[in-house]
């Protein structure tokens, strides 16, 4: 047989094409058969090349929902010399009060769900009048940054990171454009590294800068507002130790740029082309703003001391200090209101506040918001943006991505079948499987029976049924169980005579993949193959986190991750490897004693990596790498009065039979604002019983972060 | 003024919704086949439906697209998710009335990978050329061609010798 496709067994011989077409016919008409089963609702089969009646339903209500939008358009207008305006209108429209200003923020996604901090960037919108109403723009699995709302407020353009399935890879961002109630988001660049849009004062460009990885250069580029041609206006070389910041100057005909370190600051003429350069500031510029008038900029550069403000006279170049608290400072549209961002506080939080400027120094005026997680912001005119469509509710902002949460599996015992008949090494079980995904601002927790039949360490089943799982005493256990998920995590609690007894779970699967690889299940890894340790059932004489230091006894010649670095997390958070794995079950354990309370729940999963979304340079990781994953609920054994387990946090962490697989490592506990990546060393694993971070392991160029309490580390 | 934004917006919507039909009636059927083909019959009747609908909300976005049908095969590889066991995506699972007619087939085209499956079924099973089915995948038509080359490979040499 030749491997040449443009063979003829690129064609099947006359029986096989018969059995295709026929087989073809029969799957069709078990999809036309399935339709009723699926639309409950009364929809029949559908003719032959009609939409299911399923669809057109829901068209029809998309339709309905579309109408009823429509009839609530109206047209605005600003200014005389606006054009029609149309923007979205909402029944529960409210005017804008007198100085009342729209913000667009920059959080860490953590800041949305006011947990934890995992280095995804979202943007959200709010009122001044309304500062507790942030409306985010995107999905949290995402990474958006940068926001700059438009001259009019009705629009704002984000900064989107690579980091979803229609993302073009490593050096992916591109600038992006949505209306600042969420929807009709849609790209302007081409995702080959630009960043830092910010709108012409008329709105009708949108200036960024790009990075041009090939020559070392980064360019300064305007693209029109509604998409089209980028005009390449200046180019600056790369600086490692800073980033390029622009600023349109008021009346629109150049921006300010500031590149270099120490900085260049000059006006590029977006007509011509021209660039004037004004001076030379003593440090890498930070951020840019230009006061109303035009006549000068305020901006901050990093010094050793922090970051610095300086007012520099645009026509002379003269600069001076600019006293007063420390923070980025903005204009409201019309100049008349500044606002600041403190982020001097414990290095997470943000406060934003009202604020003056005389000349020589900003002075702090009334707050109005802060939340941890905030990293940026812009301000932009206030109008009444309407809350996000219906029919787009459900619909990605930035293109469908989801976030493949934790799952969590429940076994139970069910009624002895025919399957099972006469081997008393099966077992049959009723298998609930928890998983969530997310949708829009929201977790979707879904729940999966099957039956199965466990045989040893073996577990096989199919689907029994599917529905809501509410919460339910696992009568194996004989324990009330209670799951609860959220965006990053399971928790799975256990009602003991000892009190509520909590396994925590971080997530596992982060994106999507391009094209998936699948390996072979049958042949997949089995329990023994990776070198993890078990934990073991503590004793009421141990401590929990005594048991817990088992795993990081195996790791005694092993680098522990040390404290926090002064002044939080380091940069190279925001750097940090991503990987996109997929997780197949590949085995399970339930204790050692089938007769028997299990101490132990142990699941193994073989992880494929399938895209590398940021490639770390420090590490190689190729597509295809299967690395196992091995998580262990430690049960306890019941029958002991006060099972020291109320405290205990997961433990788990990514091995390899060779030793070669960059790592995540997670350690989640109620209660503590802690996440850990660790990707970059040939090898890792975090143990931690707990608040108590008691052993870890990374390769040798790892490198931890820990947040909260969790930077007390107890050595293994 | 009002009056003539309103039925502006009313014209727009009947051309929106036009437009999404005429989709439908092009490609629609094409892109079920082939979620029925990769998922089987129930998981893809489910993933198109859901597919569509997506569509439909988004079609602004979506019609504007180069290669609408191969973005939302890749959405509905997205939403199938949603049907995964044991951490795996779906299966193509074919229940037993429906495979009882040719067993083995179905048996063997279980055993191929599902671009493979995909490839083979549509374009041998249901007649689509090579081109639909690359821009369905969004490959090259080499691409479709190893992939149905090697699918047939595979499927004589499982039905000759299951």
């Amino acid at each position: 047989m030749t491997d040449d496709p443009t063979s003829d067994a690129s064609d099947p011989d006359e029986d096989l094409g018969r059995r295709l077409r026929a087989g073809a016919r029969a799957l069709s008409a078990a999809a036309d058969a399935h339709r009723p089963a699926a639309d409950a609702h009364g929809a029949g089969a559908d003719p032959p090349g009609r939409r299911p009646r399923r669809v057109r339903m829901i068209a029809a209500a998309a339709v309905l929902v579309a109408v009823a939008v429509v009839a609530t358009v109206a047209v605005a207008t600003r200014d005389g010399d606006d054009a029609d305006r149309v923007i979205a209108d909402d029944v529960d429209r409210t005017e804008c009060p007198a100085g009342a200003d729209v913000i667009a923020v920059e959080t860490d996604t953590g800041a949305r769900d006011d947990r934890y901090f995992d280095g995804f960037r979202s943007v959200g919108v709010l009122r001044t009048d309304r500062p507790d109403e942030v409306t985010y723009l995107n999905e949290p699995s995402q990474v958006v940054s940068d926001p700059a709302i438009s001259p009019r407020g009705d629009r704002v353009a984000v900064n989107w990171a690579d980091g979803d399935y229609e993302s073009a890879g490593p050096g992916s961002e591109s600038i992006w454009a949505m209306a600042a109630d969420g929807h009709d988001a849609r790209p302007l660049t081409d995702g080959s590294s630009q960043a830092s849009p910010t709108w012409s004062p008329d709105g009708r460009w949108v200036a960024f800068v790009e990075r041009d990885w090939s020559t070392e250069a980064e360019h300064v580029a305007m693209i029109p507002a509604e998409g089209g041609d980028v005009r390449r206006l200046a180019t600056v070389p790369i600086d490692s130790a800073s980033s390029t910041t622009i600023a349109w100057t008021p009346d629109g005909g150049a921006l300010v740029v500031a590149a270099g370190d120490p900085a260049t600051l000059s006006i590029v003429d977006v007509a011509s082309g021209d660039r004037r350069e004004v001076t030379t500031l003593p440090a890498p510029v930070t951020w840019l703003t230009v006061v109303p008038g035009g006549e000068e900029v305020l901006g901050g550069i990093r010094t050793d001391r922090g970051v610095e403000r300086l007012a520099v006279d645009l026509d002379t170049g003269d600069q001076r200090p600019v006293s007063g608290p420390e923070g980025e400072l903005r204009w409201s549209a019309d100049g008349r209101r500044a606002y600041l961002l403190d982020r001097s506080g414990n290095g997470w939080s943000g406060t934003l506040v009202h604020a003056r400027y005389n000349g020589s120094a900003v002075e702090a005026g009334e707050p109005v918001t802060a939340f941890d997680g905030l990293l940026a912001f812009d301000v932009g005119p206030c109008v009444d943006h309407a809350v996000a469509p219906e029919s787009a509710v459900d619909q990605p902002l930035l293109g469908a991505s989801w976030v493949l949460g934790p799952l969590g599996v429940r076994l139970t015992e069910r009624e002895p079948t025919s399957s099972c008949a006469g081997d008393d090494a099966c077992r049959p079980v009723r298998v609930d499987v928890h998983e969530e995904e997310w949708r829009g601002d929201a977790p979707v927790a879904i729940c999966t029976a099957y039956d199965a039949e466990l045989r040893g360490d073996a577990l096989t089943g199919e689907v029994a049924a599917t529905d809501d799982c509410p919460s339910a005493t696992d009568p194996r256990l004989g324990l009330p169980l209670r799951v609860e998920v959220d965006r990053s995590r399971l928790r799975a609690t256990y009602a003991t005579s000892a009190g509520e007894w909590t396994v925590v779970y971080g997530a596992l699967f982060v994106g999507e993949a391009a094209d998936p690889v699948e390996p072979a299940i049958p042949d997949g890894p089995a329990l023994d193959d990776f070198a993890v340790t078990t934990t073991t059932a503590p004793t009421p004489d141990e401590a929990p986190c005594d048991q817990v230091t088992e795993f990081a006894d195996r790791l005694a010649a092993a680098e522990v991750v040390t404290d926090l670095p002064p002044g939080g997390p380091p940069d190279r958070l925001a750097d940090r490897a991503r990987l996109v794995v997929r997780g197949f079950l590949t085995d399970t354990a339930i204790g050692s004693d089938p007769d028997a309370a299990p101490s132990e729940l142990t699941f193994v999963y073989t992880l494929v990596v399938e895209e590398v979304l940021r490639a770390d340079p420090d590490v190689d990781v190729a597509v295809g790498t299967e690395v196992g994953v091995r998580l262990t609920w430690v049960l306890g054994d019941r029958d002991h009065a006060a099972p020291p387990l109320g405290d205990l946090a997961g433990v788990g962490g990514l091995d390899s039979p060779d030793g070669a697989i960059p790592v995540v490592a997670f350690l989640t506990d109620e209660g503590t604002p802690y996440r850990m990546w660790q990707v970059d060393g040939p090898y890792g694993l975090a143990v931690g019983c707990g608040a108590q971070r008691v052993g870890g392991l990374v390769g040798e160029e790892g490198w931890g972060m820990e947040i909260g309490e969790l930077a007390d580390v107890a050595r293994g | 003024m009002m009056e003539v934004v309103e039925d502006a917006r009313d014209a727009g919507t009947d051309d929106r919704q036009a437009d999404f039909s005429r989709f439908v009636e092009r490609s629609g059927e094409r892109l079920r086949q082939a979620f029925v083909v990769r998922y089987g019959p129930e998981v893809g009747a489910d993933v198109h439906a859901d597919v569509l609908a997506r569509a439909w909300a988004d079609w602004d976005r979506v019609s504007a697209m180069a290669n609408p049908a191969g973005y939302l095969y890749v959405v509905g590889r997205t939403a199938a998710r949603r049907y995964r066991r044991w951490g795996r995506p779906p299966r193509f699972v074919v229940a037993e009335p429906v495979r009882a007619d040719d067993p083995d087939l179905f048996l063997s085209l279980g055993r191929l990978t599902e671009a493979q499956r995909v490839a083979v079924v549509l374009v041998h099973g249901y007649g689509a050329t090579y081109q639909e089915v690359a821009d369905l995948l969004d490959v090259p038509v080499t691409s479709v061609t190893n992939h149905v080359h090697r699918g047939l490979r595979r499927l004589r040499s499982e039905l000759e010798d299951p």
